[in-house]
């Protein structure tokens, strides 16, 4: 869903940069390889950017839904 | 319902193989006392500080430029014993390919014992427990508390103080000794897994998880000190936050469900506390989850905004996957 459908959705003010779109798939991967093949290749230190790309994806998100 | 039975725990057998067991540990070889009230700990550059903490074992000088310092650290579970052996060791290498030897115990144990100067904790092996009770005059009623599996490294550093060393290796060996920990219990995890059906799987170990380490160190005329460092002092102090008057009407209404906090920042705050403490896989399942909290809730509200009924939605949500594929 997230890398079809997110850009075109998004109102022209909020289309997501492309940051956000290499944020969103590393975290699409990271999800893809522990769910689907059990990899789980982040440690502690990587552990905190993961966190920090979910933060910067949460408040997009938000910023989506309040203009909607 | 099932029945409250009375269980008699069993105590550890103290066994120890004599022939293997290295004699230079010294953790398990002696015993060591600490202050229940005192501890060192990192502090930021331009903290001041008191001068009489600054003197860090300035009485203890190094042999030959190097003092010998072993690093302890009591992990959160008892693991396996090996060969009926409650204390052995294991050459564990490390990242950098070199053997480290790291000694394992799972029969030490704390007592606490008043004296008029001060209160104090006796880390001990259980197998020096007449030794330890005669040297401090202690007796029963002492209270003891049995420690879960307790890990040493050893290794030596060179420096002309304590503090030197201190200041300049030893957060580095922190991480180091951090990582020989996490070998060990990865390991331990893989072979719980071969052998027991419903295997207990222990996360990585953080400086969170371990807050502070003991160690004890040797330098010239066997002089020898002990203490505890904490690497988050927070975390050892024994200081709570405090929440404001706004704060605590915000909690009570988190807790009483009246506030409208969304599903997703508790489970970001969830994700993120468990990732802090060390718990990485349940914390990014964590941060998953309000991924895909939120942007079910970004499908939802747009689907209404289209026109499509909220007994549709919600008939769909039941069968709607995951939506971060």
């Amino acid at each position: 869903m997230l890398n079809i459908l997110l850009h075109p959705l998004a109102p022209d003010k909020l289309k997501p940069n492309k940051d956000l779109i290499g944020m969103i798939n590393s975290l699409r991967k990271i999800r893809n390889d522990l769910i689907h093949y059990g990899i789980f290749k982040l440690n502690y230190d990587s552990s905190f950017d993961f966190t920090n790309y979910v933060f910067d994806f949460k408040n997009y998100m938000s910023e989506l839904i309040s203009n909607l | 319902m099932s029945k409250v039975i009375c269980v008699k725990l069993a105590f550890p057998k103290f066994n120890r193989d004599e022939v293997t067991f290295p004699i230079d540990n010294l953790f398990f070889n002696t015993s060591a006392s600490f202050k229940t009230d005192e501890f060192y700990g990192f502090t930021v550059e331009d903290a001041i500080i008191h001068p009489d903490v600054e003197n860090i074992f300035s009485d203890i000088a190094p042999k030959e430029n190097k003092y010998i310092i072993e690093i302890g650290a009591e992990l959160n579970e008892l693991y396996p014993n090996l060969i009926n052996n409650a204390d052995f060791f294991l050459d564990i290498k490390d990242k950098n390919g070199i053997i480290q030897k790291i000694y394992c115990s799972n029969q030490m144990a704390k007592v606490f014992v008043h004296t008029d100067k001060n209160d104090l904790f006796v880390l001990y092996n259980q197998i020096y427990k007449d030794k330890v009770f005669e040297d401090y005059k202690l007796n029963e009623n002492n209270n003891v508390q049995y420690l879960k599996t307790f890990l040493t490294w050893q290794f030596e550093l060179e420096g002309r103080s304590v503090k030197e060393i201190f200041a300049e290796f030893l957060d580095k060996k922190f991480e180091g000794f951090l990582s020989l920990i996490n070998e060990y219990v990865s390991s331990v995890n893989y072979m719980q897994q071969e052998i027991d059906k419903f295997p207990l799987i222990i996360p990585s170990y953080s400086r969170f998880t371990v807050p502070y380490f003991y160690f004890i160190i040797k330098g010239n005329e066997e002089k020898i000190g002990h203490g505890i460092i904490a690497t988050n002092i927070k975390h050892v102090a024994y200081v709570p936050d405090n929440f404001s008057n706004e704060q605590t009407i915000k909690l009570k209404d988190i807790v009483e469900k009246n506030s409208e906090i969304n599903l997703w920042d508790i489970y970001y705050a969830n994700g993120k506390s468990l990732i802090m403490n060390g718990q990485l896989k349940s914390g990014i399942l964590s941060l998953f989850t309000c991924c895909e909290l939120i942007l079910n809730k970004y499908i939802n509200e747009s689907l209404l905004k289209s026109g499509v009924s909220k007994s549709k939605i919600e008939d769909s949500s039941k069968i709607l996957p995951l939506v971060l594929c």
